[in-house]
């Protein structure tokens, strides 16, 4: 799982200015309340509800999960991910120093 | 071990969302999953569901076959059939290196299978298996078993297709990519998942029609018919749609590019391979490597030609406003400034 692996990369950058912000596409708040709890995910959690549909997935064209994107300091997206696998991580980290710069 | 089941579970979830369900399945198809386990669970479905519990604590493949074998001695016809099958002809294939014993188990379990769907799965499972193991001619002969024993859908096919791909198995690539097209329709797709929108179908229908196309081309390529991979893939370019970032969203870039590398087009390969490579399959990056090194017999200068195409492709984020799990609603436009890392997940 995904989440978990991010709040690490969280911690550690974000006083240069890392913004870790997950969207949570499932209908079922108690589900996920429970998630964050016992993974103890501190960095922006958002819902997409409205009705049925996942507004903002649709918006980003994300039509499976877990996928992410990085966003430069312009608010341009420059590397996305579709799934994740174990050592994904090490890949983003290094992207995510590419993109903070020195 | 662990880290390689589930890598490979998430292999499989990205299969089904990814490969066939992205090609195909409505996306709210998940649900009658969660409405059948607010059901009361059948002695079937328990016993599935104990036995999975003890697969996932467990890191010995020797241990998982041995549940598969033993929950598929006792059930061996239900909906779970295909599924432990699956399971146990990946780890006597990749974990064990047996895959003797991997077909005495399929074999075993099809011959007490009467329930036609159940018996589809179990020999969706031995083409798996011939095909890992690269018996060609079997493959090819059980898949006109299945297309005569039963009414097989565009997926079947599909997976028939993406089995033929990765045992080289180039006659049948074709065969079935050509009749995968017959269901390449509005009409075909509404048939199969009538509750899903003509706009939505018409998209669906177009995307099935490119999946074979960019399959049947990189078939074609390797049967050594090159100028009819060429017409092939330009076919279907029409009716390619693309991601935000530019991504098809199908293998037609995929195998148009490594198509052109391998008739010795270094240039049109990258060009055709770029947005791929940048946001797209791993595949896909090695593939623009391996055509940037045959242009520049090297890889210098490789990540900085990438770097200069990443700030070329980028696009910007679209805006939006969520709320958090206390209802206070954030605005995507806030962090600009910052880098933000945005994740779409679910906790299923």
């Amino acid at each position: 799982m995904e989440l978990p692996r991010l709040e690490p990369l969280w911690q550690k950058y974000r006083d240069q200015g890392l913004q870790v912000i997950a969207i949570d596409s499932e209908h079922d708040t108690e589900r996920s309340v429970e998630f964050i709890a016992e993974n103890n995910l501190t960095y922006h959690l958002l819902e997409d509800h409205e009705g049925d549909d996942n507004v903002v997935a649709s918006k980003l064209e994300i039509y499976g999960f877990p996928t992410s994107y990085l966003v430069d300091r312009q608010g341009r997206i420059l590397f996305s991910h579709i799934g994740f696998e174990e050592g994904d991580e090490v890949q983003m980290e290094e992207e995510i120093r590419k993109l903070l710069g020195p | 071990m662990t880290q390689r089941t589930w890598t490979w579970l998430l292999c499989v979830a990205l299969v089904t969302t990814w490969g066939c369900g992205k090609a195909d399945r409505p996306a709210d198809d998940a649900s009658t999953v969660a409405d059948a386990a607010t059901e009361e669970l059948s002695e079937v479905d328990q016993a599935a569901e104990e036995t999975w519990a003890i697969w996932e604590e467990t890191e010995d493949p020797e241990v998982k076959v041995g549940l598969a074998r033993d929950f598929l001695e006792r059930y061996p016809d239900s909906d779970h059939t295909g599924d432990f099958l699956g399971s146990a002809v990946y780890h006597f294939t990749e974990s064990l290196d047996r895959p003797d014993e991997a077909y005495e188990l399929v074999e075993a379990t099809l011959s007490k299978v009467e329930d036609a769907d159940t018996r589809l799965d179990a020999q969706m499972q031995l083409a798996v298996l011939h095909s890992k193991t690269e018996r060609l001619e079997e493959l090819s002969t059980l898949a006109d078993t299945m297309a005569e024993e039963h009414s097989i859908q565009f997926t079947d096919h599909l997976r028939l297709m993406e089995l033929g791909i990765e045992a080289g198995a180039w006659n049948l690539v074709v065969e079935q990519a050509e009749a995968g097209l017959a269901f390449a329709s509005t009409q075909a797709f509404k048939a199969q998942w009538p509750d899903e929108s003509d706009e939505y179908a018409a998209r669906a229908g177009q995307r099935r029609s490119v999946y074979c196309m960019a399959y049947k081309g990189w078939a074609q390529e390797n049967l050594g018919q090159h100028e009819a991979a060429l017409a092939t893939f330009s076919g279907a370019d029409d009716d390619t749609t693309y991601s935000l970032l530019g991504v098809d969203d199908t293998p037609l870039h995929l195998y148009w590019g490594k198509t052109l590398l391998l008739q010795g087009e270094p240039d049109a390969a990258m060009a055709k391979l770029t947005a791929e490579a940048l946001f797209g399959s791993k595949e896909a990056k090695e593939s623009f490597a391996e055509a940037w090194t045959a242009a520049h017999d090297s890889d210098d200068g490789l990540e900085e030609r990438l770097w200069a195409l990443r700030q070329e492709y980028a696009k910007p984020l679209p805006q939006f406003a969520l709320p958090n799990y206390e209802g206070e609603t954030f605005e995507s436009t806030e962090f600009i400034g910052d880098v933000m890392l945005v994740a779409a997940w679910n906790p299923t």
